[in-house]
C-alpha cells in the first residue's frame, strides 16, 4: 500500500529526514512517534508532497514518485495530483478555510477537483459531518467554533476526497485537554472503520488504542518499530526508553 | 461639543497659519507698487512660458531661455522703467487671481482688453492689435465665414475671446484647450474640423505647417493690454507712457517684425480709445444656487463616469498585473513588475499626454474621454496591483496547504481559497484609491474633457465667486464618495467570517 524508500531531507544543509525505509499494508495504522525535530511531520508532508525530498522513492497504491526534483512535465504534476488524491491530510493546527461555512468547507474540494454536482457534494458533506458528530453545526464559520470541532471539521474535509490513506500531523497537539477526547474519539472510530491511516501523535494512550505498529523516529531515522506493546512496554533500543521516561514523565 | 471646539480651534489656527504664509509672498503688496519696482529694480510679469510661442516661450535652441515678443517687449518696458524684467512663470487662466495676490507686477501674456477684463482689473493701453484666425487642414474646403462651422467641431483656448465667439455662435461643438499646440495636433489628427484663435498663434504656428491654412479674413479684432492691479494708478500711468513710447521710437515695430507679426493694424495702436467701464460685482452663486448646481452637476456625471470606468480598468488591468508577477516566471513576470514601477514612478499628466497627443502621432487616436479613461486606469493599475499584491500575500501559507493537500492545482487554489480571502484584505485600500480617483479625475481637463472641477474653473472665472462654487463644487465631491466608504464599510462587514 505505502513503500517509503532511503527518503533523504534537509533543510539548508540540516539533515531532517536521514535515510527513511517503511511498509504499511492496507488497512494497517502507523503510529509514527519521537522528540519535536525528529522529523515526524516532514515524512508526512513529503508523503503528500507539501516537502519534496532530496532522494527516494514514495509509492502509496500505484502511484510512485522519486524525490530530487521539482515537477516539470505534465506527467509529473499529474503524478503529484495522484499522490495527493490517494492522501488525506488533518494539520495540527486545522486550517479550515476562513472564509468558508463548515458545510462548504467539506463541500468545495470534491466539487472543484473532482467535479461533483453540488448537491451530491452537500449530501456527502452532511453525511461526513454526521460521522464526526457535526451535523448542527453545518452553517457555522470556523471562527465560531471550538478547536475539536475545528478538528473534527477538517477530519471530515479531508474524508470527502475519499482518499485511501489518512496523514495526521499531531491532530490533538493544539486542543485542551478536554477538547482531546472528542478528537481521539473519532480516530479511534476511522480506525474500527478499517481506514488505512499514519498518525504522528505524542498521545500514547491513542497510538496504544490504534496503532498496529509503532515507529520510533529520531534525528531523522526509523531508530525501532514494533507493536505497542513491543515499544511501550519492552523497547529494545536505549533512545526509545530514554524518550518514553521523558515522554511519561512530562 | 468638545470635538466641535476642537476643531475650531484647529480651524483657527490652520487660517492663521496660511493668512501668515499668504502674506509673505501676498496680500502685503497693495500699496504703491511703482515705488516697490524702482526700489527693488526689478519688473516681475506674469506669463505663462507653456501657454506658448509667439508670447513667451522657452527657446528651441536654447530650452533654458526665454524667448518670444512679450518676452521682448517687458525688456524694453523695464529698460523705460529703468529696471529690469524678471519673468514670473504661472498658468494662463488664474493670471488674473495671481495678480490680485500680488504673485508679480503686471500681466504681459496676450491679456485682451475686453470689458470682462476691466472690470476686474486695471489695464494698460494696448501694445497689440489682434484678430481671430480660422485654420483648417489643407485638404478641407475653405470656411469664409466662422457661422460656416456650425455643426462642426471647433477647438479653442480655455478662457480666450474664440471661445466666447464660439460659445455665443451655439451649435459648435467646441473643445476647449490648456495651451497653443494641442488644438493643432487634434486638428491634424483629425479629432477637430477647424481652429479658432489669436492671429499671433495662428501666423507662429499655422502658417508655416504644410498641413494647415488660414480659412476666410482675419476678424473680430481687439487689443492686448497689460493687467495692472486695480489701486496700482501710479503703475498704470508709468505703463502707458512708457507703451507710447515704444510705439513712437518703432521699438514695438521692430519687436513685432522680428516674430513675423506685424501688420497694418499694428500702426493704428493710437486710435484705441477706453469706453469706462462699470464696477463689476461678484455673483453670489449660492443664493442662485438653482441655476449653477445643475451646470455644476452635469460636470460631475462627466467625474462619474470617467472614475468608474477608469477604476473597472484599473481593477482588470491590476489583477492581471498581480496575477503576472507573482504566478508567471521571468521574463513575463518581469514585464509586469516593470509595469508597476514605471507607471508609479512617472506622473499622470505626462502619461495623459502620451496617450492623448503621443499615441496620434503613431496612428491611434482616442477620444478625449476614452483617452481619459485609460489613462486613469492603466495609471491607477499599477497601484491596483500592489494592493492585490499584499492582500494575496497576506493569506497565510496554512490555507494555501490545506486546499493543495486536497487536490486543488494553483488555479484553483488562487480561485476558490486565496482571491475570496484576499479580497476581503484588500476593500479598505481600494476604496481609498476609488475615493482618490474621483478627485484625480479632474486632471482630465488637461485633455479637453470638461468635468466637475473645470465646470468650477469656467463659472468661478465669470462669477468670480471662487467660495460659493467652491463649496458646492467641494459639496458635491464629498456626496460621490462618502457614499462610496459607506458600501465599502458594508461590504466589509458583510463578507466577515471572523465572527469573534
Amino acid at each position: 500500500m505505502i513503500i517509503v524508500e532511503k527518503l533523504f531531507k534537509s533543510y539548508r544543509g540540516t539533515p531532517v529526514l536521514h535515510g527513511i525505509d517503511l511498509r504499511q499494508q492496507r488497512g494497517e495504522v502507523l503510529v509514527l512517534i519521537g522528540a519535536s525535530g525528529c522529523g515526524k511531520s516532514t515524512l508526512l508532508r513529503c508523503l503528500n508532497q507539501l516537502e519534496l525530498a532530496d532522494s527516494g522513492q514514495i509509492t502509496i497504491g500505484d502511484t510512485t514518485i522519486s524525490g530530487g526534483k521539482p515537477p516539470r512535465s505534465r506527467a509529473d504534476w499529474e503524478n503529484q495530483h495522484q499522490l495527493r488524491l490517494r492522501t488525506g491530510m488533518v494539520f495540527q493546527t486545522f486550517n479550515l478555510f476562513h472564509h468558508l461555512s463548515l458545510l462548504q468547507n467539506v463541500m468545495r474540494a470534491p466539487c472543484v477537483v473532482k467535479g461533483l454536482p453540488p448537491k451530491e457534494a452537500e449530501d456527502l458533506a452532511r453525511k461526513l459531518l454526521g460521522k464526526v458528530g457535526l451535523s448542527d453545526k453545518a452553517s457555522l464559520y470556523p471562527s465560531q467554533l471550538s478547536g475539536g470541532q475545528q478538528q473534527r471539521g477538517a477530519i471530515a474535509r479531508a474524508l470527502a476526497m475519499e482518499p485511501e490513506v489518512m496523514l495526521f500531523d499531531e491532530p490533538t497537539s493544539a486542543l485542551d485537554p478536554g477538547l482531546k477526547e472528542e478528537v481521539m474519539a473519532v480516530i479511534r472510530q476511522l480506525s474500527a472503520d478499517g481506514m488505512t491511516m499514519m498518525v504522528v501523535t505524542h498521545e500514547m494512550k491513542l497510538a496504544r488504542d490504534i496503532a498496529n505498529k509503532v515507529l520510533f523516529l529520531a534525528e531523522g531515522r526509523i531508530v525501532e518499530t514494533g507493536t505497542p506493546d513491543q515499544i511501550f512496554y519492552n523497547p529494545q533500543s536505549e533512545r526509545t526508553r530514554d524518550f518514553l521516561r521523558r515522554g511519561n514523565s512530562g | 461639543m468638545g470635538f466641535i471646539r476642537q476643531w475650531t480651534r484647529w480651524l483657527g489656527w490652520s487660517l492663521f497659519l496660511t493668512c501668515l504664509v499668504m502674506g509673505d509672498t501676498g496680500f502685503a503688496a497693495s500699496g504703491d507698487t511703482l515705488a516697490l519696482i524702482k526700489q527693488r529694480g526689478v519688473l516681475l510679469w506674469g506669463a505663462d512660458a507653456e501657454g506658448g510661442a509667439p508670447y513667451a516661450f522657452p527657446d528651441p535652441q536654447n530650452p533654458g531661455q526665454i524667448t518670444g515678443f512679450e518676452y521682448d517687449l517687458a525688456n524694453a518696458l523695464a529698460a523705460k522703467l529703468g529696471v529690469k524684467a524678471q519673468l514670473v512663470q504661472n498658468e494662463w487662466d488664474q493670471l488674473i487671481p495671481a495678480l490680485e495676490r500680488g504673485n508679480f507686477d503686471i500681466i504681459l501674456n496676450g491679456l485682451e482688453l475686453t470689458d470682462e477684463n476691466r472690470q476686474r482689473i486695471a489695464m494698460s493701453r494696448p501694445y497689440y492689435v489682434y484678430a481671430q484666425q480660422m485654420i483648417v487642414r489643407k485638404d478641407s474646403p475653405e470656411v469664409a465665414k466662422v457661422e460656416g462651422f456650425k455643426g462642426k467641431s471647433v477647438g479653442v483656448l480655455s478662457y480666450s475671446v474664440a471661445e466666447r465667439i464660439v460659445e455665443h455662435l451655439g451649435g459648435v461643438d467646441v473643445h476647449v484647450y490648456p495651451g497653443n499646440v494641442e488644438s493643432f495636433i487634434d486638428l491634424k489628427a483629425g479629432r477637430i474640423e477647424a481652429v479658432l484663435l489669436d492671429l499671433p498663434i495662428a501666423l507662429y504656428y499655422a502658417k508655416p505647417d504644410p498641413a494647415l491654412k488660414f480659412s476666410g479674413e482675419s476678424f473680430a479684432p481687439g487689443y492686448y493690454g497689460i493687467g495692472i492691479r486695480k489701486d496700482d494708478v501710479s503703475l498704470q500711468l508709468a505703463i502707458n507712457q512708457a507703451i507710447e513710447d515704444l510705439s513712437q521710437d518703432h521699438t514695438l515695430e521692430k519687436i513685432y517684425r522680428k516674430y513675423g507679426l506685424w501688420d497694418d493694424r499694428q500702426a493704428n495702436l493710437a486710435d484705441y480709445h477706453p469706453d469706462i467701464v462699470k464696477e463689476r460685482k461678484s455673483v453670489s452663486t449660492l443664493s442662485q444656487w438653482q441655476k449653477y448646481l445643475p451646470v455644476l452637476l452635469k460636470g460631475a456625471i462627466v467625474t462619474v463616469e470617467l472614475s468608474v470606468l477608469g477604476m473597472v480598468v484599473a481593477v482588470l488591468t491590476g489583477l492581471v498585473l498581480v496575477l503576472t508577477r507573482l504566478y508567471t516566471f521571468p521574463p513575463l513576470s518581469w514585464l509586469a513588475i516593470a509595469y508597476i514601477e514605471i507607471i508609479r514612478g512617472t506622473p499622470l499628466l505626462i502619461q495623459l499626454f502620451l496617450i492623448y497627443y503621443g499615441l496620434p502621432q503613431i496612428g491611434i487616436k482616442l477620444n478625449a474621454f476614452f483617452a481619459g479613461v485609460l489613462g486613469l486606469g492603466l495609471n491607477y493599475a499599477a497601484y491596483e496591483a500592489e494592493n492585490y499584491r499584499a492582500g494575496i500575500q497576506a493569506v497565510p501559507r496554512a490555507q494555501i496547504e490545506a486546499a493543495q493537500a486536497l487536490g486543488m492545482n494553483r488555479w484553483q487554489t488562487l480561485r476558490h481559497i486565496v482571491l475570496p480571502q484576499a479580497f476581503r484584505i484588500v476593500i479598505p485600500p481600494v476604496t481609498n484609491d476609488f475615493i482618490a480617483m474621483f478627485k484625480d479625475s479632474s486632471i482630465v481637463s488637461v485633455i479637453t474633457m470638461v468635468e466637475l472641477t473645470k465646470v468650477y474653473g469656467m463659472l468661478a472665472m465669470t462669477t468670480y465667486d471662487y467660495i460659493g462654487l467652491g463649496l458646492m463644487t467641494a459639496g458635491i465631491y464629498f456626496a460621490l464618495s462618502y457614499p462610496t466608504s459607506l458600501f465599502a464599510g458594508w461590504l466589509e462587514r458583510r463578507l466577515r467570517y471572523d465572527h469573534r
